[in-house]
């Protein structure tokens, strides 16, 4: 099994690295990371309350752009496969679908966290206020958490839709709002009454982008996160659950 | 006088298309719609610089609401245009008695018109939903800005449809032109926050002076006539983007 996914996970990550659509999507992160740093003196006011604008969207930009790029570019290559059958006739080879699957998903992971952490190098070089220590390793595993959910999502996408035009609007979308629901940009403290306690359960990634933005603007170790990681955990298992419904590799 | 009904039908036709497309109303209806309930839910929310603060709902009500319906219309419409390039369906249509110029306009006024329609019903709902948006009369001088807006959208999606050769050339391009667009337009950030250097550059960008007028419009309730200089630059911009696009973008060869 290994033998057979490692040869495709660096075919995978090959091809990905020589992808124009890939490499502008890790650019096209960093942009906005240095025009918001230029913004240093503004600040998020809700209630008595302000916050720093820049220290506080550069973790969550830093995951959610790329992940919001490979979401979407896995939500147009599973509903293309989809379209033209190629897992079902990869079915008929040696190589099973869900390797195929696997390798691409790891290289996107990789990709995820490497991006992730050159988009924060980045904020810390231009001024944000970020606190360096062993903890940001932390970061690894969460990041990738989060890419793994977001490509288990672009699968349901995929899986629920007719064709790739359809599959790409609703995949717009849902990334919308959750750019808005996540707390990427928009602190969760401002929504009014019970949706701040609500949001961070009911929207995927929520709780994870407060554990990663926690531990990067505080220093705090994982152990402090305990509930916003099972949080994501499940968001994981039940996204894969329902990729797993929703998108037939074969007709069988 | 047949070149003009010949156009309106296709116009009508053009329109009936649009309706009936998802495309349409995911951009003019579900994005615009999914934006205004985050806005509400988020409407405590404001930014803070060192010489202002605004509400968070008045400035994305007012920049990205502008913004993000001209720049999907204008993304709807390059993909149309760029397909009949690749396709070659100008060339065939200039052989019989419909010109690809009626083909293009009776394209273009449905566009225009849903576009400014969507805009205008944005700042309605947006005001009615909490944002200090001053619904009356003054909101008709913010038609001929928008018209502004959707002419400019246009011309630059002939411009991208021309340098590319195939419609995902042109819908990569068009991503990478329209990022920035919301960053430094000021539709999602105030311009003040901004270093000195880069709030005056940016002030040369066709969008800026659009969103200023439009925020002034209908926040401050001044008049057109104290926008001179914000329109005098899309202005010139709207004069060199139509050469440049009636240079690169070829109806027939």
């Amino acid at each position: 099994m290994i033998n057979q996914t490692m040869p495709l996970f660096r075919a995978s990550w090959k091809m990905m690295l020589r992808s124009r659509g890939v490499i502008f999507a890790v650019l096209a992160a960093a942009v906005p990371v240095v025009v918001l740093g230029l913004m240093r003196d503004l600040g998020f006011g809700f209630g008595d309350q302000t916050l720093n604008f820049f220290d506080y969207i550069l973790p969550g930009f830093a995951v959610f752009l790329v992940v919001y790029q490979l979401q979407d570019i896995m939500v147009a290559v599973a509903a293309s496969y989809k379209a033209r059958g190629i897992l079902r006739r990869l079915a008929v080879t040696p190589v099973s679908p869900q390797l195929l699957v696997v390798a691409q998903m790891l290289s996107f992971v990789v990709l995820g966290v490497l991006a992730a952490f050159v988009i924060l190098a980045l904020g810390k070089l231009i001024g944000a206020d970020l606190v360096i220590t062993a903890n940001l390793l932390w970061l690894i595993p969460l990041v990738a958490l989060v890419v793994l959910t977001a490509l288990a999502i672009a699968f349901i996408i995929a899986g629920l839709t007719p064709n790739p035009q359809t599959a790409a609007n609703v995949g717009a979308t849902i990334s919308f709002l959750l750019f808005g629901f996540t707390g990427v940009v928009l602190p969760i403290e401002a929504l009014p009454g019970a949706l701040r306690d609500i949001v961070p359960y009911a929207v995927p990634y929520t709780a994870l982008i407060r554990a990663i933005r926690g531990i990067v603007l505080t220093g705090e170790g994982i152990t402090a996160y305990g509930q916003q990681v099972r949080v994501g955990l499940v968001w994981l298992v039940v996204a894969f659950t329902v990729a797993g419904i929703s998108y037939r590799f074969t007709d069988e | 006088m047949t070149a003009i009904v010949g156009t309106l039908r296709m116009a009508g036709a053009s329109t009936r298309q649009l309706l009936r497309s998802s495309e349409v109303w995911t951009t003019m209806v579900l994005f615009p719609g999914a934006l205004l309930a985050i806005l509400w839910l988020f409407s405590g929310l404001r930014f803070e610089g060192a010489r202002e603060a605004i509400p968070l709902m008045d400035l994305w009500v007012t920049g990205m609401g502008v913004l993000s319906v001209a720049l999907g219309n204008g993304h709807a419409f390059l993909a149309n245009i760029a397909t009949w390039k690749a396709g070659g369906v100008l060339k065939r249509i200039s052989v019989t008695p419909i010109t690809p110029g009626q083909l293009i306009i009776g394209e273009v006024i449905p566009r225009a018109v849903m576009g400014m329609i969507t805009i205008l019903g944005f700042l309605v709902v947006g005001g009615a939903l909490g944002a200090d948006i001053r619904i009356g009369p003054e909101i008709i001088a913010v038609i001929p800005v928008m018209a502004m807006v959707t002419f400019i959208g246009i011309s630059v999606a002939f411009i991208i449809a021309g340098l590319t050769r195939t419609p995902q050339n042109a819908n990569a391009l068009d991503s990478a032109i329209s990022f920035p667009l919301y960053l430094f337009t000021g539709a999602m950030f105030p311009l003040s926050a901004f270093p000195g250097w880069l709030e005056a550059a940016a002030r040369f960008i066709p969008y800026t002076g659009l969103i200023a007028t439009v925020r002034g419009i209908v926040l401050d309730g001044r008049p057109l006539t104290d926008f001179g200089p914000e329109l005098a630059i899309p202005a010139a911009w709207m004069v060199l983007l139509v050469l440049v696009a009636a240079r690169v973008y070829r109806f027939v060869k």
